[in-house]
C-alpha cells in the first residue's frame, strides 16, 4: 500500500480524480520476464487484485487498470522519510521490512499522553499524509508485528498478554517466511496457538531453529534487539511548537535556549561538544538536519549559536517548524581550568583561533579548512599533505635542500615543444595552455625516481627529469620529461609541474 | 600680519588633518609596519614598511613570490597566517616552496573556499581576529569598492594586515577600491642566459599609496638561501646584461 500511496503523492494523482471515478491503480514489476503487481490500489484490491499475481491474471479481472512501474528505491526513500519524522515520538526508530517501521516507545508514550493518545497522533498524521497505516503495541517487536499484520480489531496488547492474543492468529505472522508456512500447514499447523504445545525438539528437527526463535522472541522469552536508525546522542533537547513556527529570529531564540540546555547539562558532566546536529520537523512531514562541527570542545551557547546561523539562513521553513531537537554528537572532555592571571597562557595557541576556526570550518566544510604537513617522499606531489586542522599537529621537517617551486599544478600539464629538442635539453619554445613561452635560460636536470614501495600510478613510466626553466619575461617553471629507455629524444614528452616565484 | 595669517592657516589646517584622521581611524592606536628589510622601500613608504591595520593589493606575474615572501616576514611575530585560495583551483600552494620564504608551516593555515564571496567572506573573518597576523586572499577577479572598504574596516578591527593577491594578473588594475596600497609585482630575467642562479628578480612597482603621489618602481633581488631582498643595483653592480634595464627607475 505504501508504494501506491507513495506514487499518488508524488504525482498528485489523488487531488485531481478524487471528483471522477476512481481507478484501480497497481505498481508493477518484472520477474524472470513475467510482469508481476508489485502494489495494488484499495479499488484494485476490491476488484480481486492482489499483488503477486501476475498482469494478465489481473487484467483478467479488470480490464481497466491503471498500470505504473514500480520505484523501490523512492519506495525506500519514503519510508526513511516516515521514519525520520517518527523520531518525534521517540529516538528509537527503525525500518521493519520493505513498509513497516518499529518504534521502541518504551517511556516516550507518557509524554504525548499515553499509548491510545500516541497511536491516534500518528495515524492522524500518516493519514493526513496520505498513508494508510495499520500499528500495534506490544511488549514485544515480534507479537507487535504479528498483529499490525494480521490481527484483529484489538490493537493495544496490554503487558504479558501476547501468548493469548497471538494463540489465534495464523503461523505466517511469526515472520517465517511463505514456504515455512506453507509446510506447517501441511502439517495442520494452522494458528500460532497450535505451536505453543508442539515439543521444541522435534519442531527444530523438522522445520529448522527459525520458528522456535521466532515464536520465543514473539512471546518474549529470548530478545529480539531493534537497530535504531542511529546511535542515541545523550545530550539531547527539543521544543515542540504549539503553532509552528517560521520567522527566524523565533527560530534562533529557540536554538539558543536548546543550546543553553544541553550546555549546562554538559558542564555538570564537564564536557564539551564538537559536532551538534539539529533537526527540524517542518509542517508537512519534511524533517530538515544541520550539522556544526568545532575544533576543540566547546559549551558556550552563544558561540555555538553563531554556528548555526549559517546553515539555519539557508533552510527554507515552507509552512513553519513544529519541532526542533538538538542533539550533542561528539563531546569531549572539557575541564575548566582556573585563569592564571599572573602568567600569561603560552602553550595552547590554538584556543584565541578556535572561534575563527569554528567559523570557517562549519562554513567551509572540515576538510576545506587545513595545514600544510610534509610527508617523507621523494616525489613532488607526495612530499606535501594538506590535514584538516581539526586534526592535531602533525610532526615532521620540510626538506630545504632542493629548490622547489612555490606553486605546485594538481596535475602535471602536458607542453608542446615548438622547436627541435636539443640532445637532452628543455625545449627552446614551448606551448602551454595556448601561450608560448620562450626559454631563456635553463637548469637541471634533477632526476627523480619513482618510489618503489608505493605504486602510484602517476609515476607508472619511471623516473622523471625535472628542469628549471626561465621564459624572456623571467617567468619560471618546472618542467620535466618522463624517462623512457630507448633514449629517442624526439618523443619525449614535456610536462609542466610547477612554477617558482 | 599676512605671514601671521598663514601661520595660523598652517596650524589650523594641520589641527583639521588630525581630526579628520582620527575620524577616519578612530581604533587605530600605532602605526606598526612590516618591514621588506630594504631601506629604499621601507623609507617611501609612510609607516616605515607594509602598513598593519591596512588591506594591501598585489598584482602581477610574479605577486604570489612577494606575498610569499612577505608571509615569511609576517612569521616572526609568531600569529597565524590565513591563506584563502579558490577551492577548485588546479594549482595549489606548495609547502617546500614555501618554507624557503622562511614561512613557519605550522602558524599557517589554508582556506579553500567556493568562489569570490566565500574568499572575501574568510578574509573578513580572519581580518577581524586580533590574534591573526596576516590575511591572504587569492582573487582572480578585482575586488569592488565596497568589499574593499569591508576588508579594511576588518583589518582596522583587528589590527591585522590584509593581502589581496591577484595571480598572474598583469595589467594594472584601476578600479577604485579602498586597499592603502596597490603593489605590481612582474618577474624579470636573470641577468646571464643559459644558466639560472639561486636568485629570483622582481619589477616591484608601488601603484598607489596614500601620501606617495608618484608612482615608484625598484628593481629587486630575492635570495633564495638567505631569505632577503636587495636592490639590484646593490646586488650586482655592473653587471646588467641588457642596457635597457634600469637599476633604480624612481
Amino acid at each position: 500500500m505504501l508504494s501506491v500511496e507513495r506514487w499518488h503523492r508524488q504525482t498528485k494523482y489523488a487531488s485531481k480524480t478524487k471528483k471522477s471515478s476512481p481507478v484501480p491503480i497497481v505498481l508493477t514489476e518484472y520477474i524472470n520476464g513475467v510482469c508481476f503487481i508489485s502494489a495494488a490500489s484499495h479499488d484494485a484490491l476490491a476488484c480481486g487484485v492482489t499483488p503477486r499475481m501476475s498482469l494478465a491474471d489481473a487484467r483478467a479481472l479488470e480490464p481497466n487498470l491503471k498500470i505504473v512501474p514500480a520505484d523501490p528505491r523512492a519506495d525506500t526513500n519514503t519510508l526513511e522519510k516516515i521514519m525520520n519524522w517518527a523520531t518525534r515520538y521517540t529516538p528509537w526508530v527503525a525500518i521493519c521490512g520493505r513498509d513497516g517501521l518499529w518504534l521502541d516507545i518504551s517511556g516516550c508514550a507518557h509524554l504525548l499522553g499515553g499509548e491510545e493518545a500516541l497511536i491516534k497522533d500518528l495515524t492522524v498524521h500518516l493519514t493526513n499524509f496520505g498513508f494508510t497505516s495499520r500499528f500495534s503495541i506490544a511488549d514485544t517487536p515480534g507479537a507487535a508485528w504479528a498483529i499490525a499484520h494480521h490481527g484483529g480489531e484489538e490493537k493495544l496488547i496490554a503487558p504479558g498478554a501476547q501468548r493469548l492474543a497471538l494463540a489465534s492468529l495464523p503461523v505466517i505472522a511469526l515472520r517465517i517466511g511463505d514456504i515455512k508456512a506453507v509446510e506447517l500447514i501441511r502439517f495442520g499447523i494452522r494458528s500460532i496457538g497450535d505451536l505453543y504445545a508442539l515439543p521444541r525438539a522435534a519442531l527444530t528437527k523438522r522445520f529448522g531453529m527459525v520458528i522456535g526463535e521466532r515464536l520465543d522472541q514473539a512471546l518474549g522469552l529470548i530478545p529480539e534487539p531493534i537497530s535504531p536508525r542511529r546511535p542515541l546522542p545523550r545530550y539531547r533537547a527539543e521544543c515542540s511548537f504549539l503553532e509552528p513556527v517560521s520567522r527566524k529570529d523565533n527560530i534562533e531564540i529557540c536554538l539558543l535556549q536548546l543550546l543553553e540546555d544541553i550546555c549546562s547539562a554538559l558542564e555538570c558532566a564537564n564536557q564539551g561538544v564538537r559536532r551538534l546536529i539539529l533537526d527540524l520537523f517542518l509542517v508537512k512531514g519534511a524533517t530538515k538536519t544541520l550539522h556544526v562541527g568545532t575544533v576543540r570542545p566547546v559549551r558556550e551557547a552563544k558561540c555555538i549559536a553563531k554556528l548555526f546561523a549559517e546553515p539555519l539562513s539557508k533552510i527554507d521553513s515552507g509552512f513553519g517548524i513544529e519541532t526542533m531537537i538538538l542533539s550533542a554528537q561528539v563531546v569531549e572532555p572539557l575541564i575548566e581550568s582556573q585563569i592564571n592571571v599572573l602568567v600569561e597562557e603560552r602553550d595552547e595557541e590554538i584556543v584565541p583561533l578556535a572561534p575563527l576556526l569554528d567559523r570557517l570550518v562549519s562554513r567551509l566544510n572540515f576538510e576545506h579548512v587545513t595545514r600544510l604537513v610534509p610527508r617523507a617522499s621523494h616525489l613532488p606531489d607526495c612530499a606535501m599533505r594538506q590535514v584538516s586542522v581539526t586534526e592535531s599537529k602533525m610532526h615532521g621537517s620540510w626538506p630545504k635542500t632542493q629548490i622547489r617551486p612555490l606553486v605546485l599544478l594538481d596535475q602535471p600539464e602536458s607542453v608542446e615543444s615548438i622547436t627541435g629538442i636539443a640532445h637532452y635539453q628543455p625545449p627552446e619554445i614551448f606551448r602551454w595552455r595556448q601561450k608560448k613561452y620562450s626559454v631563456r635560460a635553463t637548469e637541471g636536470p634533477e632526476r627523480i625516481a619513482p618510489e618503489w614501495w608505493r605504486c602510484d600510478r602517476a609515476w607508472a613510466r619511471g623516473f622523471r627529469d625535472y628542469w628549471r626553466v626561465e621564459d624572456e619575461e623571467g617567468r619560471r617553471f618546472w618542467l620535466f620529461c618522463e624517462g623512457r629507455r630507448d633514449r629517442r629524444y624526439n618523443s619525449l614528452r614535456w610536462y609542466l609541474h610547477g612554477f617558482f616565484a | 600680519m599676512k605671514k601671521n595669517l598663514k601661520a595660523f592657516r598652517e596650524k589650523d589646517l594641520r589641527a583639521l588633518k588630525a581630526q579628520i584622521h582620527k575620524i577616519e581611524r578612530p581604533k587605530k592606536r600605532r602605526s606598526e609596519s612590516l618591514t621588506l628589510g630594504l631601506k629604499a622601500i621601507d623609507s617611501t613608504l609612510p609607516e616605515g614598511g607594509i602598513a598593519t591595520s591596512a588591506v594591501h593589493e598585489v598584482t602581477g606575474s610574479s605577486g604570489n613570490g612577494f606575498v610569499a615572501f612577505l608571509a615569511g616576514q609576517a612569521c616572526c611575530s609568531n600569529r597565524p597566517i590565513l591563506w584563502c585560495v579558490e577551492s577548485d583551483s588546479s594549482k595549489m600552494l606548495y609547502g617546500p616552496g614555501l618554507v624557503v620564504f622562511g614561512v613557519k608551516m605550522d602558524l599557517l593555515i589554508m582556506a579553500r573556499c567556493r568562489g569570490t564571496d566565500e574568499i572575501l567572506w574568510a578574509m573578513e573573518e580572519g581580518l577581524r581576529e586580533k590574534s591573526i597576523g596576516l590575511v591572504v586572499g587569492e582573487l582572480s577577479k578585482s575586488v569592488s569598492l565596497t568589499a574593499s572598504r569591508r576588508l579594511q574596516l576588518a583589518a582596522e578591527a583587528g589590527c591585522t594586515i590584509g593581502l589581496i593577491l591577484h595571480d598572474g594578473v598583469s595589467e594594472e588594475i584601476a578600479a577604485p577600491s579602498a586597499v592603502t596600497t596597490r603593489w605590481r609585482v612582474d618577474s624579470l630575467p636573470t641577468l646571464k642566459s643559459g644558466t639560472m642562479n639561486n636568485k629570483t628578480r622582481w619589477g616591484l612597482s608601488l601603484c598607489r599609496c596614500r601620501s606617495v603621489t608618484k608612482k615608484r618602481s625598484w628593481d629587486v633581488e630575492w635570495d633564495n638561501a638567505a631569505n632577503t631582498l636587495a636592490l639590484v643595483s646593490d646586488a650586482e653592480c655592473g653587471t646588467l646584461a641588457s642596457p635597457n634595464q634600469v637599476c633604480l627607475k624612481n
